[in-house]
């Protein structure tokens, strides 16, 4: 089965962090300058991506109308004659993992998220309707999880609804992921169906982990486990290796039905289980799961103890604007109106031109720019000239899903 | 007798196309703006600027904030200095009267046409070198970035007046509420009709009752300058006269199962993270309902909700998308909630 992609709605795949050695011809002449021409419509980019796991040779084709800049090569300049299947599962990976090249830190494993939403057949459509309309398309695999099986499509747990019974809910959850998608996914989100997640930002925070490792990722809460416990309204993610240590302790018997409050009884689990309670803060310090709205934290307020909401942080809260991170992963109480107004400012109302303060991956490529500049005949600068194609895309992109 | 008659005529065409090149009404020798519609330019138009030519143009539109507030609203007045107007080039506070609590100019004046006529008057007094002026109320909320976007290719010597254009009976006017947008000329004739009590009086308005913003359109009207709808290159509003989650709940009703791909138009390119055959399904730009990604103003938010917006605008925003813009703004300096 094949689809088509219009290229001009796909990102451009960053290789800066391969080892590449770009050749570009134009008509068949080579020409090893490491410089990025592309005004004729017409020539071949041969890429050879020498990271361990990928060592193929990409070779491309065609013009892009696509501004990417240096060291970002616009996916859609491809020629399907070269390994194919393999640049799928490559450019998938690209797409829905961690780039090998994008984080500084990171190993060459993907980080695919699976993602359960607790929910029953009464929210169905003034709750979950919502999430589906907004973030679970950017899941790698979606499960709405509740008591009866409709067309929704929702997974049916051997469980009744009621506040009393969210734990078996969660347990009945682990254990039919376990059995069915284990493989499907390195990362396993539980969320709530008023829990609004930026996916991609929660795929920023796990890409620093191994997911074979056994981890428990969310918003740290001190009481009651030693180690700490993950609020459950926040939303909260287990490692592939946890998702199978949750499971075997239920087989063995080391974790119990502990208590009828889901996430504490998820932390003791985890705790008898030995799966690390990790700290999901940024870089800054920053808090990125949330259990409320983002006006209780966002918000100035003078120095004052702290209020009822945060009195269970492992990690010393900050009131403010410095108490959420750029990358915030997730917010709860969230419901229709503001699950959607999250969304428009998350995904599309931006300041256009805007210089963000926070910039984490800030790379050198910008002098590299320049530099690029002089080795050709350009008079442009090198930014203009991989900006400017005339000819737009006039070919589509065939993907064959693997 | 016939060449009489042939210079006879010839005069006479003359004197015709003479009197109708004569137009008491404008005093100017550039075209009215009858045009209704001012969109973003596109990345198309831009492309075939320079990259120094983006930079002039870039350092040129800088913008006047006049923002009107009143004591009685002092937490509303306090919300804008500590959040979107800091991304003015330079914002002053004009008020009815004078407060202790916070610093502007006080134009010590209760009726809101002759406070608006004060206050742009004093605007265009001390512009400097900024040319374009934009007018909020207290409850307005604006993205100055996207309104310079908006402007980035328009001249601020021709005649502009513009924002979310309405229209009673004959007269078109851009509402107040949502922000209005004055070009350094359009000011400046403004201004100039002030003078004349006939077309532009300062207290008849309140007379027939007419508000102030459509008194700014009469006046304007007079000059030869007309209101304008400011869109984006689909078309969308920039300007709105109400909060995200208002216009988001009026989408809702509208698009019942598509309300943010209906809400609000791509104008970049962005990843929406769905794999190949889910982005044929639903191919993505789907221009109907809400808001525009480049939206400049919203009206009728409170204080928190504007610190929310703050963040919300300038700083939630998922990891890995580059715009690649063709201008950058730099952060206000001295802010920490951008």
């Amino acid at each position: 089965m094949k689809s088509t992609v219009h290229c001009k709605e796909l990102p451009c795949l960053d290789v800066s962090g391969l080892l590449l050695r770009p050749a570009y011809y134009a008509s068949g002449v080579p020409d090893d300058q490491q410089s990025v021409g592309v005004n004729p419509p017409d020539f071949v980019l041969s890429i050879q991506l020498t990271s361990q796991d990928f060592p193929y040779s990409l070779q491309v084709l065609g013009s892009c109308c696509f501004p990417c800049s240096l060291f970002m090569v616009p996916i859609c300049l491809w020629d399907p004659k070269v390994v194919v299947a393999v640049l799928n599962i490559y450019i998938s990976d690209i797409l829905f993992g961690t780039s090998p090249g994008g984080n500084q830190n990171s190993t060459s494993h993907t980080t695919r998220i699976l993602c359960w939403i607790m929910t029953g057949p009464k929210n169905l459509e003034s709750r979950t309707n919502h999430i589906r309309a907004t973030w679970a398309k950017r899941c790698n695999k979606v499960l709405y999880m509740s008591s009866t099986k409709t067309d929704f499509p929702t997974v049916e747990l051997n469980v009744s609804e009621g506040r009393e019974n969210l734990y078996w809910k969660t347990i009945r959850a682990f254990q039919y992921i376990y059995q069915n998608h284990l493989d499907e996914a390195d990362w396993f989100l539980k969320a709530d169906d008023d829990t609004f997640i930026v996916i991609e930002n929660l795929r920023y925070t796990l890409s620093k982990y191994d997911p074979e490792k056994p981890l428990y990722v969310g918003r740290r809460f001190s009481p009651f486990i030693a180690q700490g416990y993950m609020s459950g309204g926040a939303g909260y993610v287990l490692s592939k290796e946890a998702v199978r240590r949750f499971n075997k302790g239920f087989q063995t018997g080391e974790c119990t039905h502990y208590s009828t409050l889901e996430d504490v009884a998820m932390g003791k689990c985890m705790e008898t289980m030995k799966v690390e309670a990790a700290d999901s803060r940024d870089v800054k310090g920053r808090q990125v799961f949330h259990p409320y709205p983002p006006d209780y934290y966002v918000v100035r307020r003078p120095p004052r103890p702290r209020p009822w909401y945060l009195l269970y942080d492992h990690y010393t809260p900050v009131e403010g604007p410095g108490c959420c991170s750029d990358f915030a992963v997730s917010f709860h109480y969230i419901y229709a109106v503001q699950m959607y107004a999250l969304e428009y400012l998350t995904h599309h109302l931006r300041p256009y031109g805007y210089k963000y303060r926070f910039n984490p991956d800030e790379r050198t490529e910008i002098k590299t720019t320049t530099k690029m500049a002089k080795s050709k005949s350009r008079p442009e600068s090198n930014r203009e000239s991989v900006e400017r194609t005339e000819n737009c895309c006039s070919q589509t992109l065939s993907i064959q899903p693997h | 007798m016939f060449m009489k008659g042939m210079i006879m005529g010839g005069i006479f065409c003359l004197v015709l196309s003479l009197l109708a090149s004569f137009n008491p009404s404008t005093e100017h020798t550039t075209e009215d703006h009858h045009h209704h519609h001012l969109q973003a330019p596109s990345k198309d138009e831009l492309k075939h600027f320079s990259h120094s030519q983006m930079e002039d143009l870039s350092n040129q539109v800088r913008v006047y904030c006049i923002i009107m507030v009143q004591p009685k609203i002092l937490v509303y007045w306090a919300a804008a200095i500590h959040t979107w107007s800091k991304h003015c080039d330079k914002a002053v506070f004009y008020t009815s009267e004078a407060s202790k609590a916070l610093e502007a100019v006080d134009l010590n004046e209760k009726d809101d046409w002759a406070r608006l006529r004060k206050a742009l008057t004093h605007a265009y007094e001390n512009a400097g070198d900024l040319r374009w002026f934009f007018v909020a109320q207290p409850t307005t909320f604006a993205i100055i970035e996207n309104l310079k976007y908006l402007l980035l290719t328009k001249d601020p010597n021709e005649p502009f007046y513009l924002g979310n254009a309405a229209k009673s009976g004959e007269l078109d006017y851009v509402v107040y509420d949502s922000g209005i947008v004055l070009s350094y000329e359009a000011l400046k004739r403004l201004v100039n009709v002030f003078k004349d009590e006939d077309k532009c009086p300062e207290r008849g308005g309140s007379l027939w009752n007419v508000g102030e913003e459509k008194q700014l359109a009469m006046c304007l009207k007079y000059t030869g300058v007309f209101a304008e709808n400011g869109e984006d290159i689909h078309g969308k509003g920039l300007f709105n006269s109400k909060s995200v989650e208002s216009l988001i709940s009026d989408s809702m009703q509208a698009n019942p199962t598509n309300v943010v791909e209906g809400c609000c138009s791509d104008m970049a390119v962005t990843f929406n993270g769905m794999s190949p055959d889910q982005m044929q399904a639903n191919p993505t730009n789907v221009v109907e309902g809400c808001c525009s990604d480049m939206a400049v103003t919203f009206n009728g938010m409170s204080p928190d909700q504007m610190q929310v917006m703050m963040f919300g605008v300038y700083r939630l925003r998922p990891y890995g998308h580059d715009f690649h813009d063709l201008l950058i703004f730099d952060p206000p300096v001295g802010s920490d909630n951008d």
